[in-house]
């Protein structure tokens, strides 16, 4: 893997003193099987419109902002690969690692080499064990969990479910995990866990697997393409059970739709945002978005440009912008407001936000409420 | 001690058959050997394909505890999607090894091989940090696959052997019958070519070979008898001219002894007279020898006599021979029968006939005892034909009926080869026939001349 820099020679650079370079890590190259594609194109026009919005500031400090891409594809190895070549490269940051396993995977050589690594998206819950150099740019699955959990208690008066995990995605088994304990906490019960790979393409024994079963809601707490196809699945397979997912279905969920397309379903999900949300900093990151870039930003866009927002916030209040300052910085208490909402890092762990809690409608997500850090929402 | 055609044969056919023999087998084994080791590097080549993408999937449930169940999961769709024996991720492959009879070190690959299953590990690692070797474990189906295909080969090979046997069987069994059957015609054309001194066409036989070689045979005959005859023609010539000689000599001597006496002397008057009996004596017989060599080439008219009777001219020409039949101490008989037939015939060539035959009789003898010399003479008149019928007690004819009135054809060590030929010309210009054979009443030969009676 090799990363190359894109340079944004953005203004008049000609005085500039400092040179701080951001390593952006994602998949840039290769399909993926379970996840929505291209995600990583949305990854990297969120960061290069805050590069961009804040230039001015950038200028008037003399600081100019050079991006080092490092592209792991779909190769775990790979993720390993390229966390130790921006350790060993001039980055003073890495802004990226998109999903929760990936970020877990490399986080640990980040914290070996003392580079500060900033997951947008990534949810785990074991990332907030990493005390430093590790930093979340949104909640973790702890918080999806319980809110899904809530929802089925309390709205789908459920008492009994079932889990569809994939095995080898740390990100679902934490979300299923996470929604087991609040679940069970609330009285319920999860009666079966039902395992299968993200490379599966037959659910033929999922759909055996709950045949003889009696449950209220089917949690399926995997990526979007993933998750998609097991519940057109199971909806062909006549199951009718509410399905309940978490931020991996994504927020405006085209190709989820695209998959599910004629399957009557009723699905709650979780999301980080939606485009329609009602707030200044929202709408006009939405305006920008698409006026720069031809398209309608999804979450994984919203969620790297908040990241970068705050992390340019955090530089520009550096007198030196290296590693150690930077992960001082983060480190701080702090709050951020970006266009996803209220960015709390008053204690350790994952920032607490807000989430918003969807429902698909026809072929799209529809925001039921906005669900605070603390439990409560409208 | 020689073989005959048929143990030759089969003693080559048995070699043949064990020889390939040997060879299907060897070829068999070699085959099936070549099979079992391709397939077997097939096998190695499948597991081995996937390996690397295969190992990397467990990496991150090495690292990532929250995916821990997925490594068992993997294995197993792993073992269903190739049709696996076993496949386990192992942290060191000691007990891995013990499974099979060999291993050996192929670049990052481990391969192990047994004759009833094969293995493949990889490790698991990246960069310095190895977290174990995922090892896939196949059924090896070469052996099998050998020894089915080897079984079938060996099978059809067998039958294919049977085959050609039979097929060798059949051919030597044709070979050694056809063969000397046919050498068997050959031999027995030639020997009757030989015998008849008559050259027939050669039999036609069921291999080519053979009939190239008979007329290779039949043309080497024909030269043969062309140089034969040539020598025989020299031979006759060399006869005739010691005729001609025979007779000219003593006029010759008796010229000369007059030539010795002066004119009018008495001895010369007396061997004048001498040589008149010599030319007496010896000028008829060149008269009749050269009239002899003309006859060959010119048409016999005969001035046909009524009058003349056939026994009269049967007498005159026993006469002329008596003197040399004496000679032979050969005695001559003539039964004549008790009707004188009436036989038109031209006396003049008939007695020459006749002379012919009753001096080849007497000269036939000429190796008997004196006591067993007999010439007889036998006239039959049979249904309007006479027959007259000359028998000896010589050796017999030795050439065949078509060799014997040709011309030129002679056993006599010293003859023209023309007397039968000639006999034969006037005997048909006379409407007649005349034969050759083995007589019935004595031991030699016998010639019958049939005419033409007229019917009174």
């Amino acid at each position: 893997m090799k990363g190359f820099i894109i340079t944004l020679l953005i203004g008049q650079f000609s005085f500039a003193d400092q040179t701080v370079k951001i390593g952006i890590a994602s998949n840039f190259s290769e399909i993926s099987s379970s996840s929505s594609n291209p995600y990583g194109d949305f990854f990297r026009d969120g960061i290069k419109l805050a590069l961009e919005e804040n230039q001015e500031s950038l200028q008037k400090k003399k600081i100019k902002i050079e991006l080092q891409e490092f592209d792991y594809g779909t190769s775990d190895v790979k993720v390993l690969k390229t966390a130790e070549e921006a350790c060993k490269s001039q980055v003073s940051a890495v802004l990226g690692y998109v999903y929760s396993s990936h970020a877990l995977l490399a986080a640990p050589i980040f914290e070996k080499c003392q580079l500060p690594l900033l997951t947008p998206s990534a949810s785990a819950d074991r990332l907030s064990e990493f005390k430093s150099f590790i930093h979340q740019g949104t909640f973790n699955n702890s918080f999806q969990g319980a809110t899904l959990a809530r929802v089925a208690r309390k709205q789908l008066k459920a008492t009994s479910a079932v889990s569809i995990a994939a095995a080898d995605c740390a990100y679902c088994q934490d979300l299923s995990s996470a929604f087991k304990a609040t679940f069970e906490k609330l009285g319920g019960r999860v009666i079966k866990s039902v395992p299968l790979l993200t490379s599966d393409t037959d659910y033929t024994s999922v759909v055996q697997a709950l045949k003889d079963v009696s449950y209220d809601v089917i949690l399926v707490p995997n990526h979007e393409l993933l998750s998609a196809r097991i519940i057109d699945a199971l909806a062909k397979a006549g199951i009718q059970k509410p399905f309940l997912g978490g931020d991996g279905w994504g927020n405006v969920g085209e190709q989820f739709f695209q998959v599910v397309k004629g399957d009557k379903i009723v699905g709650y999900s979780v999301s980080h945002w939606l485009p329609t949300l009602d707030s200044p900093k929202s709408k006009n990151f939405v305006k920008a978005y698409q006026a720069r870039f031809k398209k309608l930003p999804n979450d994984t866009a919203v969620l790297s440009y908040d990241s970068m927002q705050m992390l340019i916030e955090l530089i520009l209040k550096q007198d030196k912008p290296e590693r150690l300052a930077i992960e001082k910085a983060l480190q701080k208490p702090r709050m951020f407001y970006g266009a996803t909402g209220k960015f709390d890092y008053s204690g350790d762990g994952p920032p607490k936000k807000s989430l918003v809690l969807l429902k698909n409608l026809g072929d799209h997500f529809n925001m039921i409420s906005l669900i605070n850090p603390s439990g409560s929402g409208n | 001690m020689s073989k005959t055609l048929r143990h030759r044969i089969n003693y080559l056919s048995i070699q043949t058959v064990f020889g390939v023999g040997v060879i299907v087998g060897l070829s068999l084994f070699i085959y099936g050997t070549y099979l079992q080791t391709t397939h077997e590097n097939e096998i190695i080549d499948s597991l081995k394909r996937d390996a690397q993408t295969d190992s990397e999937k467990f990496i991150s449930s090495f690292l990532l505890k929250e995916q821990l169940p997925a490594i068992e999961m993997e294995t197993r769709k792993i073992k269903d999607r190739d049709h696996l024996n076993t496949v386990a991720i192992e942290n060191e492959l000691s007990a891995f090894r013990t499974q099979f009879k060999s291993c050996s070190q192929n670049g990052t690959f481990e391969i192990c091989t047994s004759k009833q299953q094969i293995g493949v590990a990889f490790p698991i690692q990246v960069g310095e940090q190895r977290f174990g070797f995922l090892t896939k474990i196949k059924e090896n189906d070469g052996g099998s696959i050998f020894s089915v295909l080897t079984t079938r080969m060996w099978m059809i090979g067998g039958v294919l052997l049977l085959a050609l046997g039979i097929l060798v069987y059949r051919f030597t069994g044709f070979t050694s019958k056809e063969i000397p059957s046919s050498l068997d015609a050959l031999v027995n054309w030639l020997d009757n070519v030989l015998t008849e001194q008559k050259l027939r066409q050669a039999p036609v036989l069921n291999f080519e070979e053979f009939n190239r070689l008979g007329k290779q045979i039949a043309t080497l005959v024909s030269k043969h008898d062309e140089k034969k005859r040539q020598a025989l023609v020299g031979q006759l010539a060399s006869g005739i001219l010691h005729d001609f000689r025979n007779r000219l000599q003593p006029i010759v001597s008796a010229q000369n002894l007059v030539n010795e006496q002066d004119l009018g002397s008495e001895k010369r008057q007396t061997r004048l007279e001498n040589l008149n009996s010599v030319l007496n004596a010896n000028l008829r017989d060149l008269v009749g020898l050269i009239d002899s060599i003309l006859d060959v080439n010119r048409d016999i008219r005969p001035k046909m006599d009524i009058g003349t009777s056939i026994v009269r001219t049967l007498d005159l020409s026993v006469a002329d021979i008596s003197d040399t039949a004496d000679k032979n101490k050969t005695e001559i008989s003539f039964e004549k029968p008790n009707e004188l037939p009436t036989v038109p015939h031209d006396p003049k060539l008939l007695r020459r006939v006749f002379n012919n035959l009753l001096l080849n009789a007497v000269e036939a003898q000429k190796e008997n005892i004196a006591a067993s010399r007999k010439v007889n003479v036998k006239v039959i008149s049979d249904e309007g034909r006479l027959r007259v019928i000359i028998d000896d007690n010589g050796p017999g004819i030795k050439l065949s009926e078509d060799h014997l009135f040709e011309p030129f054809k002679t056993t006599k060590e010293k003859g023209t080869g023309l007397g039968l030929f000639n006999a034969k010309k006037i005997v048909e210009a006379h409407g007649g026939t005349i034969i050759a054979g083995k007589s019935k009443y004595l031991r030699g030969a016998s010639i019958e001349v049939d005419l033409m009676e007229v019917q009174a």
